[in-house]
C-alpha cells in the first residue's frame, strides 16, 4: 500500500483511488484515415516501462476527479502528480 | 392506492430507531438523522453566473476549497470535488430548496439532483468518536488535519462515506448510501462498543448540529 498525493485533496491512502491507465494517450484526429494495425496502436498498445510511467488515476473515493501521475513501476515511488493534461515525462507532444 | 410511507434503511435496526440502554460510561453517541435533505449541485465554481444563483438561494457562497463546507441559514454546503457539492437542509423544506435552486439555475451550465432517499446520515460525538472511525479507516481525522469545518469523501469499513467534522476530534457526520446503511450501522455498532456507546433514538426532527430547520428565501424562488 502506498499514499497518492491528489492535486485536490493532498494525501490519500491508495484503497481512495482507482488506476486509470497510460496517461497522455491522444485520440486520432481522423480515425476513418488510419490503417486497422494503426487503430489497434492507439487502442491496445501501451508503452508499459520498467521505470517511469506517465499514468492516469482517479480519486474514485474522494473528489472524483482523474489527473496525472508519473510513477517508477519497480520501486513504486510517485515522482509527481499533477492536473490532467499537462506534459510530464518531458513529453513533447 | 396505498400510501407510499418514507422508511429508513436503518428500520430493521431497533436500537437506532428506539436508541439503546446506555452504558455506565459512554464514550461515543450515536444517533441517525434519517429523512433529511440531500441534494447533490453540480457546476463550474469559476462560472460566475452559477456561483451568484447559488449564492442567492443557498445565502452564502459554495466552498471553493477543497474538503470544507460552509453554513447558511438552515443548509449546509459541503465541497464534494471542484464541481460537486453536498448540500443538507432539512427534509420538509428540501422540495422547496430543490425547486428553489432549479429555478435560479435554470439558464444556467448546472446540475440539482435529489439523492435524499438514497442516503442516510449518522453522526458520532463524544471522546472516542475518533478512535471508532480510524479502527475502519485510513482517513486522518486528527484535528490537527481534520479541524471543525472539514469534510471530505472517503472509505470507513469498506464501505464508500462522506464525513464532515463538526466538532474538531468529537462530533462527526457519516453520510452513508442506503444499501450500505444497514451494514455501516452494525459495524459502527460493533466498533464502538468496547468504548460505550450511548444510542439515541433516531432524529426524526430533522435538525443537524448548527442546521435549523428553514426553507429558502422566497426571493430567489422565482428567478
Ligand atoms: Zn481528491
Amino acid at each position: 500500500m502506498f499514499q497518492i498525493d491528489c492535486p485536490w485533496c493532498g494525501p490519500r491512502d491508495q484503497q481512495e483511488f482507482a488506476y486509470a491507465g497510460e496517461a497522455a494517450i491522444k485520440r486520432p484526429e481522423n480515425p476513418a484515415s488510419l490503417s486497422d494495425a494503426e487503430w489497434a496502436d492507439y487502442l491496445f498498445m501501451r508503452t508499459n516501462p520498467r521505470g517511469r510511467h506517465h499514468e492516469q488515476w482517479r480519486h474514485v473515493h474522494g473528489c472524483g476527479q482523474f489527473f496525472d501521475v508519473v510513477r517508477d513501476t519497480v520501486t513504486y515511488r510517485i515522482e509527481s502528480v499533477d492536473v490532467p493534461g499537462r506534459p510530464a515525462l518531458g513529453d513533447a507532444s | 392506492m396505498s400510501e407510499i410511507k418514507i422508511e429508513s434503511p436503518l428500520v430493521d435496526q431497533v436500537e437506532a430507531v428506539r436508541g439503546n440502554s446506555a452504558p455506565a460510561k459512554v464514550g461515543v453517541r450515536m444517533t441517525e438523522h434519517p429523512f433529511l435533505g440531500q441534494i447533490v449541485l453540480r457546476g463550474k465554481s469559476s462560472d460566475t453566473a452559477f456561483t451568484a444563483a447559488c449564492a442567492g438561494v443557498l445565502g452564502c457562497e459554495v466552498p471553493t476549497t477543497p474538503n470544507t463546507y460552509a453554513e447558511g441559514q438552515g443548509v449546509v454546503i459541503a465541497w464534494m470535488g471542484p464541481t460537486e457539492w453536498l448540500v443538507l437542509v432539512d427534509g420538509e423544506s428540501t422540495p422547496a430548496w430543490l425547486s428553489a435552486l432549479r429555478g435560479a439555475l435554470a439558464d444556467v451550465h448546472a446540475g440539482v439532483l435529489d439523492t435524499s432517499g438514497g442516503q442516510t446520515l449518522i453522526s458520532l460525538e463524544g471522546p472516542a468518536a475518533l478512535d471508532v472511525l480510524a479502527k475502519g479507516s485510513t482517513l486522518d481525522l486528527h484535528p490537527r488535519v481534520a479541524p471543525t469545518g472539514f469534510c471530505t469523501r472517503s472509505l470507513l469499513a469498506k464501505s464508500a462515506m462522506f464525513v464532515r467534522v463538526v466538532e474538531a476530534g468529537q462530533r462527526f457526520e457519516i453520510v452513508v448510501r442506503r444499501s450500505f446503511a444497514d451494514y455501516l450501522w452494525q459495524w459502527l455498532v460493533d466498533a464502538g462498543g468496547e468504548y460505550g456507546l450511548a444510542i439515541q433514538p433516531a432524529e426524526s426532527t430533522l435538525v443537524l448540529a448548527g442546521l435549523q430547520a428553514s426553507a429558502p428565501p422566497k426571493t430567489a424562488t422565482g428567478a
